[in-house]
């Protein structure tokens, strides 16, 4: 199994403080791995500096690896750009609220753009709101292109961020999600492990990277934990069905109980 | 489809009411200053257009730009009958003296019972070419009419002194005999003949000079503390512009930094939507003020130098542009 994104020895510093020490990890095709730890303990800052955000006050030594792009941290701007426009990101937070009259349409359709060179019109976002997202009861959809995200709830905010990233860019080699069930209810919640589990299973040898400190995502192949000390495997994982009952033999969630 | 820029999704309505805003308060800062410094920018504008080097009382003339100036007080009015005189420096011309470029405000020759009057007492008396004012004559007691020849430009003093008087304009008469003859007077000379050369002169006595550099100077004191407020208030004005419009745009530029966007088209992108805006209320603020400057007949310093802010406005909001990008990038 090749290793599509290599961490060597990290550490981060903020503003001269010590962060995350000495922590090597990797990730291979077709691996889901999740990043557990308590918080604050800097899950988040790793996910970032993997892809150079917010790296203001930050001191960062060590090596990140990706396959395709070679050492991250000695990229320049623009294959940087290159490098974020080739990995499925999503981030833990969403800003919707401040984004003036952005759409759905816009949303979907930028992380396409930024991918592969192309947008989408507005009947192609709706199919593939279609698709990825199951209808309501009454059969309407829970957004469309034209649907305004300042006026979603934080819940609909994090369905459309991740159905934005897993929708738009499915054969990337590398996903990279943080917190994927903040705001969720437990329909969307489910919705979201199904949509991960459905772009792994159409992409095998896709690698993942999550954080998440809910453990229903039955798709995770090897979890680490991450401590003042650095990261290690955990080998005894658990899993936690009581909300949603248990997932199918494919890892997807059918029934809501 | 492929789009050729990108959406940084700003919010129009907002945008809008920004531009409108600053270009209101940059208006409102010219306008300040044009009616807070007219006078004496229309002076300065006057004393960077003549081309001497300085003026001085002497008891003779040199035979060019000279005038007389009597002890006694000549003051015109609108009427025969007014009271109310024009508050004017007035001069006559000396009868064999040209009168040449190298003072801004020289009017021709003009006849014994011409004269010629600065463009703000012309404009605020509603006088025109043709026009009748009456004065007092000095010799005889009569009142006597001269006819307005010329409109001189804008020119409050005929010049800068130690003891400045507080006038609103300049009235320059014909040569009359009467005046020379009859009541005492020195001749006020403006040349630039090297000062050794005029000291070297026989019977040459010459008294309170005044070089047209150190009423620049003088002038240019009298701006400079509303000239730096307005350029201060300028530039704050344009920075806060700037920082409103990234700030409206910040969180979808992150958004397409984290998506992966080309840095160029990004920057591009961003530009368009801070710089862009406070440009066009920059430009809107210029072109109002000078409409307002051709309206109110501001002296042509007045206008350099708010096309003078308006670069360095332009330069603010260039340099506090690339400043908030480059911080959205590094945060």
């Amino acid at each position: 199994m090749e290793n599509i994104l290599s961490i060597q020895d990290l550490s981060i510093r903020i503003n001269k403080q010590p962060l995350v020490e000495n922590v090597s990890f990797s990730v291979g095709e077709g691996e889901a791995i999740l990043l557990s730890g308590a918080n604050g303990i800097g899950k988040s800052t790793i996910l970032k500096s993997i892809l150079q955000l917010e790296m203001d006050g930050k001191d960062i030594s060590g090596q990140i690896i990706n396959r395709s792009f070679g050492n991250v941290l000695s990229l320049n701007g623009t294959e940087l750009q290159r490098f974020r426009s080739s990995i499925a990101y999503i981030q833990q937070k969403d800003e919707y609220s401040e984004m003036g009259s952005i759409q759905v349409r816009d949303i979907i359709s930028e992380s396409r753009e930024a991918h592969t060179g192309k947008n989408l019109s507005n009947a192609e976002v709706n199919d593939l709101i279609d698709k990825w997202i199951p209808r309501r009861s009454d059969g309407k959809r829970v957004f469309d292109a034209n649907s305004k995200p300042a006026k979603f709830s934080g819940g609909e905010q994090r369905l459309l961020s991740v159905l934005s990233v897993i929708a738009t860019r499915p054969n990337a080699e590398l996903m990279i999600i943080d917190e994927p069930l903040n705001n969720l209810d437990f329909v969307n919640a489910r919705n979201i492990s199904n949509l991960i589990n459905r772009v792994i299973k159409d992409n095998p040898k896709m690698g993942l990277l999550m954080i998440s400190h809910c453990r229903i995502f039955p798709f995770i192949t090897r979890e680490i934990g991450l401590t003042a000390k650095g990261a290690s495997l955990v080998e005894e994982r658990y899993a936690c069905h009581s909300c949603f009952g248990e997932a199918n033999a494919e890892g997807f969630y059918t029934e809501y109980r | 489809m492929k789009r050729k820029t990108i959406n940084l999704h700003t919010d129009r309505k907002m945008a809008l009411l920004l531009m409108v805003l600053f270009s209101a308060l940059m208006l409102i800062f010219n306008t300040g200053l044009a009616l807070a410094t007219n006078g004496s920018a229309a002076e300065l504008s006057i004393l960077l257009r003549s081309d001497y080097d300085y003026s001085v009382t002497t008891q003779k003339g040199f035979g060019t730009n000279d005038y007389y100036l009597f002890n006694a007080g000549i003051s015109f009015a609108s009427s025969r009958d007014s009271n109310m005189s024009f508050n004017a420096d007035v001069v006559m011309q000396v009868r064999d003296s040209g009168y040449s470029n190298e003072v801004a405000w020289n009017a021709d020759v003009l006849s014994c019972n011409g004269v010629a009057v600065s463009e703000g007492i012309a404009r605020s008396n509603k006088l025109h070419i043709g026009d009748i004012i009456y004065s007092k004559h000095n010799v005889d007691g009569t009142i006597h009419e001269y006819t307005i020849e010329q409109i001189l430009p804008e020119v409050l003093h005929v010049r800068l002194t130690s003891h400045r008087s507080f006038t609103n304009g300049v009235i320059v008469m014909g040569y009359d005999e009467l005046y020379e003859e009859n009541i005492s007077h020195s001749l006020l000379t403006f040349t630039r003949m090297p000062f050794n050369d005029l000291a070297s002169i026989d019977g040459m006595a010459v008294q309170n000079i005044a070089y047209r550099d150190d009423e620049v100077a003088f002038v240019v004191q009298s701006l400079f503390p509303y000239w730096t407020v307005f350029l201060l208030l300028s530039v704050l004005v344009s920075i806060i512009s700037c920082y409103i419009h990234s700030k409206g745009v910040s969180h979808n530029f992150r958004r397409l930094i984290t998506l992966g966007f080309e840095r160029e088209t990004l920057n591009k992108a961003f530009l368009k939507y801070t710089f862009l805006p406070g440009c066009i209320s920059v430009l809107i603020s210029l072109l109002l003020s000078e409409l307002f400057c051709f309206t109110t007949h501001s002296s042509t310093t007045e206008s350099l130098i708010f096309g003078a802010v308006a670069i360095i406005e332009l330069a603010m909001l260039w340099l506090s542009a690339l400043y908030f990008r480059g911080r959205l990038w590094r945060r």
